[in-house]
């Protein structure tokens, strides 16, 4: 039995916004499942149903293999994060955590006891008889961790919790999420539209693009393994580059052809490109996966070199190839007014795509 | 600092300070009227700060006192007085001194002047003596305080409990024409009193309610459930509604999550509304007049006192009795505003 699962999902707001366009998705014990996608393409629409805050428009959500689409919020066992985080300001950090232990009807002592552990565990027993108002964006973000660990939940939801913090505290913060869900052993979906966050986080990761979802796998996979231009878009940083070629075969060869450069595509894509001969397709290449070589044997074009971004442990080159942007990385080290040509090969993985689909050629 | 800044400065503090005389000035004016004695009304130019003692010189002239009172206009003592009543000083120092004495005390002070040399001496005067005075001549006066009292809270219940439950359905469900209501719930308030007040008391006729709080309370609250639900319902939907989501998924029911996350967070919009309600009952008169004239509240019986009497001290004591209650309820709920939550701001 599957923890979780969601099929045929659809929601639809106000009769004609497609929020969610019938999505499957099964969700296994204890694992770290990341909703990753642009903002608007339906992350949060998906969590708020599986919490019990959206009504379902069509299929179904099954929890322990019990379908729960009509089940009231409070009797799904599942605690949730909010973007906002939502703690009470009316309440102390003690009284926002012992809430629900009180709905419980559980003992004082208890709830006491309880709620001491998890704020011990999440850092804020300092501040335990504060207002929300008197604490700081990263403490009020770990009282709602706390008040979500407290009621120790069989489904941990995460709506984009690190959004609202800086970059330090963000990085910091979600090694501090991963350690509570590994403490728990809680399944937890966390939503974000940051792919980096997500790559580190995750054990699996759901890239969803306008209400569908484009590609499920680890973070290798999705990175390595990119199912459409848009996830290959999407995942890495400086983004996959992506160049119009043409098919070409000579001789049982096949072929990449563009006005800058013909390049001999690997044996293992003959039996999928044979049908787009004399067809335009997209090469997808990662950045780190270009070279660049000092002998004109070995390039493959020239790169018109407008900017170099040092990063430290490597650089990112910025050039023109036939009039649109591409961006390389390498662990070479540049003198910051390098310009003008550079040579430039394919070297390691590459992607094609069909142009229209958008979806990989193999 | 620059010239343009200084007068911009300038310009606000007097602005502040028109703002705040306009405000204080009239009610300086009454408190200290309140507790004038008769004497010092008629006294010209008027002073502001009301006298709180007398002093006096005493005559025994002719077998009869001649009873002086210190002016400070005419620097000398003028005369008020002669008689060799005591009973009759007694009554004089009372209702035109507000000096309250008994004929043995003044036998005892008065006679020493019986030596030939005028006598001169200070005498206290009771500052709350108008105060006593209208309790004691407004027949009555303390059952209109309950009365309003009874009247006031009724209205803050009626008001509240049935103008935030419209206003929370109109900040959080979504129907055809809400936008429309709201508006319509101003139209509500802009009716004059009066025009609900006539008709009303056919209603309350019928239901034996004329001349009953709750009778009243219903016709003020007609008006204020409109003032409340367009109040609160702006209230409610400046509450996040995660907040409520959050209560929600955290195992409370609808009804447990708007009595344990919304209505607390509404309270300091709910206290304001119900400072409206409450002065809305407790400063009416003409309602009451019609409604209610057999059972009358206390803003109806200082209406018909001021109306009736010529004594103005005694007017602005009743003005008084009836301001204070509203500020002291102002001044607690606002100070327990500010201490709630940690000052939370909202
Ligand atoms: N209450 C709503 N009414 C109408 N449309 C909505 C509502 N909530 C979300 N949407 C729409 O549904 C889509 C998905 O929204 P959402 O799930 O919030 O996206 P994400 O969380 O991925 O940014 C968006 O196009 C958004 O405009
Ligand atoms: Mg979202």
């Amino acid at each position: 039995m599957e923890f979780l699962e969601l099929k045929n999902l659809t929601k639809i707001y106000q009769k004609d916004i497609v929020a969610i366009d019938n999505i499957n998705l099964t969700i296994h014990d204890g694992e770290f499942l990341v909703l990753l996608g642009p903002s608007g393409c339906g992350k949060t629409t998906t969590m708020r149903m599986i919490a019990g805050l959206e009504e379902v428009t069509k299929g179904d959500i099954i929890l322990e293999g019990k379908r729960i689409n009509d089940l009231r919020p409070k009797d799904r066992g599942v605690s949730m994060i909010f973007q906002s985080y939502a703690i009470w300001p009316h309440m102390t950090v003690f009284e926002n955590i012992a809430y629900a232990l009180k709905l419980k009807k559980m003992d004082k002592a208890v709830i006491k006891e309880k709620v001491l552990e998890v704020a011990k565990k999440a850092s804020i027993i300092d501040y335990i008889n504060r207002y929300p108002t008197q604490l700081s964006g990263g403490q009020r973000q770990r009282v709602a961790v706390a008040r979500a660990m407290a009621v120790e939940p069989k489904l941990f939801l995460m709506d984009e919790p690190l959004s609202n913090l800086d970059a330090k505290l963000r990085v910091s913060m979600r090694t501090d999420l991963k350690e509570v869900h590994n403490e728990l052993g809680a399944t937890s979906i966390f939503v974000t539209h940051d792919q980096a966050e997500a790559m580190s986080l995750a054990d699996r990761i759901v890239v969803m693009n306008t209400g569908t979802i484009e590609q499920i796998g680890s973070p290798n996979d999705i990175y390595h393994d990119s199912r459409t231009m848009f996830v290959a878009n999407f995942i890495g940083s400086p983004s996959t580059n992506f160049i119009d070629v043409e098919i070409i075969e000579k001789g049982g060869k096949y072929f990449a052809k563009n006005d800058a450069f013909i390049f001999e595509l690997d044996s293992k894509f003959n039996e999928g490109i044979s049908k787009y001969i004399g067809e335009i397709v997209v090469l997808g290449v990662r950045p780190e996966n270009f070279a660049l070589v000092s002998n004109d044997n070995e390039k493959l074009f020239d790169l018109d070199v407008i900017l170099i971004e040092p990063q430290g442990s490597h650089s990112i080159v910025v050039g023109k190839l036939l009039g649109k942007q591409m961006k390389i990385v390498t662990s070479k080290v540049f003198d910051l007014n390098s310009k003008g040509n550079m040579k430039v090969k394919i070297d390691g993985n590459y992607f094609i795509f069909d142009k229209n689909s958008e979806k990989r050629i193999y | 600092m620059n010239q343009k800044s200084l007068i911009a400065k300038t310009v606000f503090y007097l602005f502040i300070a028109t703002m705040i005389i306009a405000i204080l000035v009239p009610f300086f004016l009454f408190l200290s009227t309140s507790v004038y004695s008769e004497y010092e009304v008629y006294e010209f130019p008027r002073k502001f700060i009301p006298r709180t003692s007398f002093d006096l010189k005493i005559d025994w002239v002719d077998d009869k006192y001649d009873f002086s009172v210190f002016s400070r206009e005419m620097d000398d003592y003028e005369l008020l007085i002669q008689t060799d009543n005591l009973d009759k000083l007694r009554r004089f120092l009372k209702r035109n001194l507000s000096v309250q004495k008994t004929n043995e005390e003044i036998n005892r002070d008065f006679s020493v002047s019986k030596n030939g040399e005028p006598l001169y001496l200070t005498y206290k005067k009771d500052l709350l003596y108008n105060y006593k005075t209208f309790f004691s001549i407004t027949n009555k006066a303390g059952k209109a305080v309950a009365n309003s009292v009874i009247a006031a809270g009724w209205t803050i219940l009626i008001s509240l409990s049935f103008g935030s439950l419209a206003g929370y359905a109109i900040a959080r469900y979504k129907f055809k024409g809400r936008e429309q209501l709201s508006l319509i719930l101003l139209v509500v308030r802009m009716f004059p009193a009066v025009a609900v007040a006539i008709p009303m008391l056919v209603y309350l006729l019928k239901m034996n309610f004329d001349n009953t709080m709750i009778g009243l309370a219903i016709v003020y609250s007609v008006g204020n459930i409109a003032l409340t639900a367009w109040i609160t319902s702006s209230i409610f939907s400046g509450i996040n509604v995660e907040l409520e989501e959050a209560s929600y998924v955290f195992g409370a029911t609808k009804l447990q999550t708007f009595t344990k996350i919304t209505l607390p967070l509404a309270v300091p919009g709910l206290i304001a509304c119900s400072m409206y309600a409450f002065l809305a009952a407790w400063n009416d008169s003409i309602t009451a007049l019609i409604l209610s004239n057999n059972n009358p509240t206390l803003s109806l019986v200082i209406y018909k006192a001021i109306g009736s009497s010529s004594a103005i001290q005694l007017s602005a004591a009743g003005a008084v009795i009836l301001i204070m209650p509203a500020l002291v309820f102002t001044f607690i709920i606002k100070n327990y505003i500010n201490q709630m939550w940690g000052e939370v701001k909202l």
